[in-house]
C-alpha cells in the first residue's frame, strides 16, 4: 500500500512516541527518583505521568484543532505573533540541545559498557552521519524506521519481566508513604523528566491522517511508557533496595546484568539489552535532530532539508562535545527535565486558550 | 552548504547525488577506522582471563617483604597491606582437546600491595604475561582477617570497574585465601569453577548458607545491614562449602556455624530440602532415628506491638517425607505419623528458638532481618528504634514461635 | 577533481537513432515489383545459407512468388503443407473449376482466408516488418505485381522440453518449469488462468534481438499504477539486445544500487500464475525460462509455492525458519566477530574458554580469520557452481571437509570459526530466491568490518543503516518493506506465518488490486 508522502497513521505516532521517549533517561531515572523520594518514587512516577498524560494529550488536542497544519501557523493564531516565534525558536533550540545531550549521555555509555578506549568523536560521528542519512529522506522513512525497530526495543520491556531468582523482594516498596506526601512531591520532577522528549508531538501532529484520533494515540503510548517505567523502577527497588539504589548510575542495567537463566545461557544480559537500546535511541537522536530542522525549513520556507540537515550536524556535534564530565550532562539532563515541566503547564495553558477561543468564536484557519 | 536547498524541478537528482555523498562519507570513515584501529579490540586469547579472586589482609611490613618494594610505601595513605590472588584461567588445559594437553587449567598468581595502591588490574601486570581481565570472574574470596578490618574499601573499588559481574559469588574463609583457590576436584577444571559450582549446591545442603552474590554484599555494606556470606573451609583434597560469617556494615563479626547455619534458613526461609532428625522412644524403648526431609516450606514472622512490648510471631509450616527410620515398626499408621510429627517439629523449634536467643543475647545482632518486618508494618515506630535496633530492642523481643509439621510421605517404603 | 567530459548531445542523439533503426533512415515499403523487393530483401538479409528465398509459381497464369524464412526457425511441415500445396496445387483446381484466373489481390486474399490453416496471417507492406518476421519465425510470402506480402507465422524451432527447474525444486507441486519459448509459456500460464480477463500484451524489445516479451496480468485485479510504470519503463528501455531477462530486470529496476533486488524472478509456472492471481504483473521473455515478476517487495523473496501447497503449519514454520536464517547469514560472523574480540563477556565462561583455547595456537585476529574463512569458502561456491555437476557436488565436500579440517590442523583457523563459517552458508541458502541470498552474503562483509572495528555498536550499526536503506526502498511505487512497515495488519497473515486456505480472503494489501476477495464463503450445498 502506498501512502501519501506526510503522513503518519495514529498507530505509528504511538510507536514514535515510545521509542523516542524510552531511549535516554529510562536506565538512569530509577536511581534519580528514588535519590529523591525513596521507596515511595513510584507514587511520583504515578503522579508525574499522569500529569504528562494530561500535558501529552493536551498536545494532541490542540494539533488535532488545526489538522494539517504546522505550529508554525497555528501557534501564532493562539499566542499572537512574536511571542509564537520566540516560542518555537526557543523550542527549536531545545530540541538541539536535547539531541546533543541524548548523543552524549549515548556516547558515554557506550564507551563505559561497550566501548572503553574508543575515541567518543568515533562514535559520535558514525551515529550522526547515520541518523542524517535516515532524515535527509523525510518524515516518512523516518517513521518506518520507527516501526521497524519497534519490535526490538520491546524485548528490553520482556526482558524486564524476568524476575531473578531470590532475593527480590517486592515489599521493598512498603510501607508507603512513611513520611508523608512530601517525598512524593520532590520525586515529581525527576519523574517527569523521564518523559522528556514528548514535545515532539507538536510537530508530529501536522502529518496525522486522522487528526482527531491523535490523542488516543498519545494516550496509549504515555500510557505503555508509564507501565513500563512503573515495573522497572519497581524491579529495581525490589532488587537493590532504596539505600544502594542511590548510588547507582544505572540501575537498570545493573538489574539486567544481574539475571542468570539456567546457568548457563544468558549471563551477561545487559550486552544484548544495550544493542536493542541502541536501536531506541537512534530514533530519539533522530526526531530531536529532525524536529528543529523541520522547524528550520518550514520557518524558513526551504522545499528540502537537506541544507539543515548538513548544517545541524556539526552543530550538534559540538553541543554533545561541550559538556566536560559527566557531572555536567547530568546537570544538563536536570535543566531539560525542568524545561520539559515548564513546558508541560505551558501547553495545558494554551489548550485552555484555545478552548476559550474556540467558545468564542472560532479560530480562523 | 548553506546554498544547498533546491529548486522544485531538480529535487530527485540532487537529492539523490546528495545521499550518495553521505553513504561515500560513511563508507570511507568506516574503511578508514578500521585501518587506524579498533580501539577495543581484545581478543579473547590475548586476555588474561581472571577466574577467581582471593583477597586478604596482612601487614604492611609483610607487604614490603614479599614484593620487595624499592622506595617509598605510601605509608602515610594507608596502614594496611592487601595480599591478592588472582587465578587466571589456561584455556588450552580446561578444554580437554587434544590440542590442549594435560596441563592444569589454571595458574595462581599471589601479590601483595598498600590498600592504597589497590588497583586490581594493574596489579597483576608486573607479573602476568596477559593482561586481567575480570570479566568472566567466578568467584571472590574474602579472607578472615580482611573482613575483620573492613571489606569496604577493597570492595567498592573492585566493583566500580563495569566489568565486574556483581554477580559474582562471595565467600569468607577462615583459612589461607591462596590455598583455597588450589584445591579442586577432578570433576571440575580450576578451583574458581569448583567453588562456583559447589555454591549452586545450597538450594540442596542447607549447611551452606544461601548465596550472597557480590552485589548483595555492597547492598549490604550501604545499608549497615547485617548479612550472611557463606564460608569456604579447605580440605586436602577438596574444599568444604559449610556454615558462614556473620557480617555487620563491612566487618565480620561472628560465625554460625554448620548446623546453625541450616536453623538460620529456616529463619528466613530458604529452606528448600532440609532434613530434621528426630530421635523416638520405640515400643521397644530404644532410642531410634527418624530422619524427615522437608519439601514444602513457609515461615512467616509477623511483629506485634502490644502495651509497648514487641513480640514476633513466628510460624512455620512444613510438609515432607519421612526418608529413615531405623525401626522395622512400620510407620505407615496415622497416629504414628502424627507422633513423629510432633516430636520432629518439638525439635525444630527449639532448635530455631535456641539460635534465635544466640543472636539476641550473645550476638546482639539481628540476622534474619526482622527489623524489616517492623519496618513494614510499623513505620514510624520503626523511625524512632532503628538505630538502637540490634542492641536494645532487638535481643528485648518476644519471639512466639510456632512449628506445623506435616509428614505426607514416607518415600517407597512403608 | 574534474567531472568526466559529457558526451555531445548531438552525437547521442545520433547514435541512438543508430541504434534504433540499424541502418539508414526511413522506413522502406513493398513495391509492386516483385524484382525489387527480393533484390532489396536480399541486400539486407546477405547471403546466410539459412536463410531461405524459394522460389516458386502459383495459379495457372504461373505467377512468380517467393517465400523468405529462415530455415531452422520455422516448422517445415507448415511449408510444405500449408502453404506450397494450396498453393501449387488446390488453388489450380479451384481455378480450374471455376474457369476464372484470379488476381493476385484475389489470390492473396483468399489464402489468407481460406486456404492456409495457420495461425497469424498479417498482410504487410513495411520491408522493416518482413525482415523482422523473415528472421522470428515467420514465413513471407511475395507475389508478383503487388505491393502487398503476406507474413505466416509457423515458428517451429528447437526447444527443451518442460522439465522441472532445477534452481526451484520443491517436494510438492507441478514439475513443469517454464521454457525458452514465448508461446510455450504463454501455453503454461492460460492453463492456469482461464479468466477472460487474463491480458497478454505483447512487445518487442531490443533493436537488433527483437526480443518478443508478454506482459500478463489480469485486467479486473492487477494495480493500474504499477502496470503503467511498467510500461512506461519498458518502452524507455533503448538497448540493442535483451538476452535474458535479467537484462530488462536490470534496466527497470527503481535502485541499482542496492544489494537487494527489487524485482523477482522465477522458472515455475505456478509461482507466475499465483503472482498474476495477486494482482502482480508478470513479464515472460522470449529465449529465456526466467519470468519476471513486478513489483516484488523484500517479503516475497522469503516465499515458496510450497508454502501454499502443504498445510499452514508446515508453511508458517518453513517461513520462520527462513527468516531466522537470513538474520543469521548476515550477522552471525559479525557478531561473532564482535564478542570474541570485544566482548567475551556475552559468551558463557565454559564457552569462551573452549574458543580461547581453540584460538591459542592460530596467529592471526578472528577478524582476519574469519575473513579468510568466508573468502575461502566464496571462492568453493563459486568453483563448485560452475563444474559440472558430478564433479561440482564433490568438490564442495571435499572442498568443506577436507580443507577446513586441514585448516583446523594447521592452526589456521580455530574449529569455531570453521562452524560459524558453515552454519551461515547454510542459512545463506535457506532463502529461497537466489538473488536475495547473495545480497544477503555481500552484507555480510560490512557487518564483520564494522564488528571487528567497533564491537557490538558496529554491527548495530550496521544493523540500522541497511533498515534504513530498505526503508527507503520503493519498487515501482510500492514499498520495499511493506508489509512489515508500514504496519499493515492483514498482510501479516501471509507474512512470518501463513494462516491456512480458509483464511486467505483477501489478496495482498500492498500491491492494491482492484478486487481484493479472493475467496468467499464455502458455497451451500444444493
Amino acid at each position: 500500500m502506498e501512502q501519501p508522502r506526510d503522513r503518519i497513521t495514529p498507530t505509528q505516532l504511538t510507536i514514535v512516541l515510545i521509542s523516542a521517549i524510552l531511549g535516554i533517561d529510562g536506565f538512569a531515572m530509577p536511581g534519580m527518583v528514588v535519590a529523591a523520594a525513596g521507596r515511595d518514587g513510584w507514587l511520583s512516577l504515578l503522579l508525574g505521568g499522569g500529569w504528562l498524560l494530561v500535558a501529552a494529550m493536551s498536545l494532541a488536542f490542540l494539533g488535532g484543532m488545526f489538522p494539517r497544519q504546522s505550529p508554525i501557523n497555528w501557534l501564532p493564531k493562539l499566542m499572537g505573533k512574536w511571542p509564537a516565534k520566540l516560542f518555537i525558536t526557543l523550542h527549536c533550540v531545545f530540541y538541539l540541545v536535547m539531541c546533543a545531550w541524548s548523543l552524549r549521555i549515548f556516547t558515554d555509555m557506550i564507551r563505559i559498557y561497550l566501548l572503553p578506549r574508543t575515541p567518543t568523536e568515533v562514535i559520535m560521528i558514525t551515529f550522526l552521519i547515520s541518523v542524517a542519512y535516515l532524515i535527509v529522506n523525510g518524515i516518512d522513512p523516518l517513521v518506518r524506521v520507527t516501526q521497524v525497530f519497534f519490535p526490538f526495543t520491546l524485548i528490553p520491556f520482556l526482558l524486564l519481566g524476568i524476575v531473578i531468582k531470590g532475593r527480590m523482594d517486592f515489599g521493598e516498596i512498603l510501607p508507603v508513604m512513611a513520611n508523608g506526601f512530601l517525598p512524593v512531591l520532590k520525586g515529581l520532577p525527576p519523574a517527569i523528566a523521564v518523559f522528556v522528549g514528548w514535545g515532539i508531538i507538536m510537530y508530529l501532529m501536522q502529518f496525522l491522517d486522522k487528526p482527531k484520533k491523535g490523542y488516543k494515540a498519545v494516550g496509549i503510548g504515555v500510557g505503555f511508557l508509564l507501565l513500563f517505567f512503573l515495573w522497572s523502577f519497581i524491579l529495581t527497588l525490589s532488587h537493590f533496595g532504596p539505600v544502594e539504589m542511590k548510588y547507582l548510575l544505572f540501575p537498570v542495567i545493573d538489574f539486567v546484568r544481574e539475571i542468570e537463566i539456567a546457568n548457563v545461557l544468558l549471563e551477561k544480559l545487559d550486552l544484548f539489552l544495550l544493542t536493542f537500546w541502541i536501536l531506541t535511541v537512534f530514533v530519539t537522536v533522530a526526531f530531536t535532530y529532525y524536529i528543529p530542522v523541520l522547524i528550520g525549513t518550514q520557518a524558513l520556507g526551504f522545499r528540502d532539508n537537506e541544507g539543515l540537515v548538513f548544517l545541524a550536524l556539526p552543530l550538534i556535534f559540538l553541543l554533545a562535545r561541550l559538556p566536560k564530565g559527566f557531572k555536567t550532562t547530568e546537570l544538563i539532563g536536570v535543566v531539560i527535565g525542568y524545561i520539559s515541566l515548564f513546558f508541560s503547564l505551558a501547553v495545558v495553558l494554551l489548550l485552555l486558550l484555545a478552548w476559550r477561543k474556540k467558545r468564542k468564536g472560532g479560530i480562523p484557519n | 552548504m548553506c546554498c544547498c536547498y533546491c529548486w522544485p524541478g531538480e529535487k530527485k537528482e540532487k537529492g539523490v547525488s546528495l545521499i550518495k555523498k553521505l553513504a561515500a562519507l560513511l563508507a570511507i570513515l568506516f574503511l578508514a577506522l578500521n585501518s587506524t584501529g579498533c580501539w577495543d579490540l581484545w581478543e579473547i586469547e590475548e586476555r588474561g582471563l581472571v577466574l577467581g579472586l582471593g583477597i586478604d589482609e596482612i601487614p604492611l611490613e609483610e607487604v614490603a617483604d614479599s614484593v620487595g618494594l624499592e622506595g617509598q610505601l605510601q605509608e602515610e595513605h594507608s596502614n594496611r597491606g592487601v595480599r591478592i590472588t588472582y587465578q587466571f584461567a589456561i584455556p588450552a588445559g580446561l578444554s580437554g582437546d587434544e590440542k590442549g594437553g594435560e596441563g592444569p587449567g589454571f595458574y595462581n598468581l599471589t601479590t601483595s600491595a598498600p590498600m592504597s595502591n589497590l588497583i586490581f588490574r594493574g596489579l597483576a601486570a608486573t607479573r602476568a604475561s596477559r593482561k586481567a581481565d575480570v570479566e568472566q570472574l567466578q568467584v571472590l574470596i574474602l579472607g578472615e582477617k580482611l573482613s575483620r578490618a573492613g571489606i569496604f574499601s577493597v570492595l567498592d573499588r573492585l566493583v566500580r570497574d563495569p566489568n565486574v559481574r556483581k554477580h559474582v559469588p562471595v565467600f569468607v574463609t577462615q583459612d589461607d585465601v591462596a590455598e583455597v583457590l588450589t584445591v579442586y576436584t577432578k570433576q571440575d577444571a580450576a578451583p574458581a569453577i569448583y567453588l562456583a559450582e559447589l555454591m549452586r549446591n545450597n538450594d540442596w545442603a542447607h549447611r551452606i548458607a544461601p548465596e550472597m552474590r557480590l552485589g548483595q554484599v555492597l547492598r549490604g555494606m550501604r545499608e549497615k545491614a547485617v548479612f550472611v556470606v557463606p564460608r569456604v573451609t579447605v580440605g586436602e583434597q577438596d574444599s568444604k562449602l559449610a556454615g558462614a560469617g556473620v557480617f555487620y556494615g563491612d566487618r565480620l563479626k561472628f560465625w554460625l556455624g554448620e548446623e546453625e547455619t541450616i536453623i538460620y534458613r529456616w529463619v528466613i526461609n530458604e529452606v528448600e530440602v532440609s532434613p530434621i532428625i528426630a530421635t523416638l522412644p520405640d515400643s521397644k524403648s530404644a532410642k531410634l532415628i527418624n530422619g524427615y526431609s522437608a519439601s514444602r516450606n513457609k515461615t512467616t514472622i509477623r511483629p506485634v506491638i502490644e502495651d509497648d512490648r514487641l513480640k514476633f510471631e513466628i510460624k512455620v509450616m512444613t510438609k515432607g517425607e519421612l526418608l529413615e527410620r531405623q525401626s522395622f515398626e512400620s510407620a505407615w499408621q496415622d497416629d504414628l505419623l502424627k507422633e513423629i510429627a510432633i516430636e520432629l517439629a518439638e525439635i525444630l523449634k527449639k532448635d530455631m528458638e535456641a539460635l534465635i536467643k544466640k543472636t539476641q543475647q550473645e550476638w546482639q545482632l539481628d540476622i534474619f532481618d526482622f527489623g524489616r518486618s517492623v519496618e513494614r508494618h510499623y513505620p514510624q515506630v520503626w523511625k524512632d528504634i532503628k538505630n538502637d535496633w540490634h542492641d536494645q530492642y532487638y535481643p528485648a523481643a518476644e519471639i512466639d514461635l510456632e512449628v506445623n509439621l506435616t509428614i505426607s510421605r514416607t518415600g517407597v517404603l512403608r | 577533481m574534474k567531472k568526466p567530459k559529457r558526451p555531445d548531445k548531438k552525437a547521442v542523439r545520433k547514435t541512438r537513432e543508430g541504434v534504433l533503426t540499424g541502418r539508414q533512415e526511413g522506413d522502406q515499403l513493398l513495391r509492386p515489383d516483385l524484382e525489387f523487393n527480393i533484390t532489396f530483401l536480399k541486400s539486407q538479409l546477405g547471403d546466410s545459407p539459412d536463410i531461405i528465398f524459394h522460389e516458386f509459381l502459383i495459379g495457372l497464369d504461373e505467377l512468380t512468388a517467393y517465400l523468405v524464412y529462415t530455415d531452422g526457425l520455422v516448422d517445415r511441415q507448415i511449408v510444405t503443407q500449408d502453404i506450397l500445396r494450396p498453393l501449387e496445387m488446390d488453388l489450380p483446381i479451384l481455378e480450374a473449376k471455376t474457369g476464372k484466373k484470379l488476381l493476385v489481390d484475389a489470390i492473396l486474399a483468399r489464402l489468407s482466408k481460406r486456404a492456409i490453416q495457420s495461425g497469424e496471417i498479417k498482410k504487410e507492406k513495411s520491408f522493416d516488418e518482413l525482415l523482422g518476421a523473415a528472421l522470428s519465425g515467420g514465413i513471407v510470402l511475395l507475389v508478383e505485381d503487388t505491393d502487398e506480402a503476406l507474413i505466416i507465422s509457423a515458428p517451429g524451432w528447437p526447444t527443451r522440453g518442460l522439465e522441472e527447474p532445477d534452481t526451484e525444486v520443491l517436494v510438492r507441486g507441478p514439475r513443469e518449469g517454464l521454457s525458452e519459448t514465448l508461446r510455450v509459456n504463454t501455453s503454461l500460464l492460460r492453463r492456469r488462468i482461464k479468466d477472460p480477463g487474463f491480458r497478454i500484451e505483447s512487445q518487442k524489445i531490443g533493436t537488433r534481438s527483437k526480443t518478443a516479451i508478454g506482459i500478463c496480468y489480469i485486467k479486473d485485479i492487477v494495480n493500474k499504477a504499477v502496470l503503467e510504470e511498467l510500461k512506461t519503463r519498458l518502452d524507455k528501455i533503448n538497448i540493442d539486445a535483451i538476452l535474458e531477462s535479467g537484462y530488462i530486470e536490470q534496466l527497470i529496476e527503481d535502485s541499482s544500487l542496492s544489494p537487494f533486488p527489487q524485482i523477482q524472478y522465477t522458472e515455475r509456472a505456478d509461482k507466475a500464475a499465483a503472482a498474476i492471481l495477486e494482482g502482480r504483473v508478470v513479464i515472460l521473455v522470449d529465449t529465456t525460462p526466467f519470468a519476471l515478476i513486478v513489483p516484488a517487495t523484500f517479503a516475497q523473496f522469503f516465499q515458496s509455492p510450497e508454502d501454499y501447497y502443504e498445510r499452514w503449519i508446515i508453511g508458517s514454520l518453513t517461513r520462520l525458519i527462513r527468516f531466522v536464517a537470513s538474520y543469521i547469514a548476515v550477522f552471525v560472523p559479525g557478531l561473532f566477530v564482535a564478542a570474541v574480540s570485544f566482548h567475551p563477556g556475552l559468551i558463557p565462561i565454559k564457552l569462551s574458554l573452549a574458543i580461547a583455547a581453540a584460538r591459542e595456537g592460530v596467529p592471526f585476529p578472528v577478524v582476519v580469520e574469519s575473513l579468510l574463512m568466508e573468502i575461502s569458502f566464496e571462492f568453493l561456491r563459486e568453483a563448485g557452481a560452475r563444474l559440472p555437476r558430478s564433479i561440482g557436488q564433490t568438490i564442495g565436500i571435499v572442498g568443506g571437509l577436507i580443507i577446513g579440517d586441514a585448516a583446523v590442523k594447521a592452526n589456521l583457523a580455530s574449529p569455531v570459526m570453521v562452524i560459524v563459517v558453515a552454519i551461515t552458508a547454510i542459512a545463506s541458502f535457506a532463502i529461497p530466491s537466489y538473488n536475495l541470498g547473495i545480497g544477503f552474503r555481500i552484507l555480510r562483509f560490512p557487518v564483520i568490518f564494522l564488528g571487528a572495528t567497533l564491537g557490538l555498536y558496529g554491527v548495530v550499526l550496521v544493523f540500522i543503516l541497511i533498515n534504513i536503506h530498505m526503508v527507503t526502498m520503493k519498487t515501482f511505487g510500492v514499498n520495499y518493506l511493506a508489509p512489515f512497515v508500514p504496519y499493515q495488519v492483514r498482510d501479516w497473515k501471509d507474512l512470518l506465518i501463513r494462516v491456512s486456505w480458509r483464511k486467505m480472503i483477501t489478496r495482498p494489501v500492498i500491491t492494491k488490486p482492484q478486487d481484493s476477495i479472493r475467496q468467499g464463503p464455502p458455497k451451500e450445498e444444493h
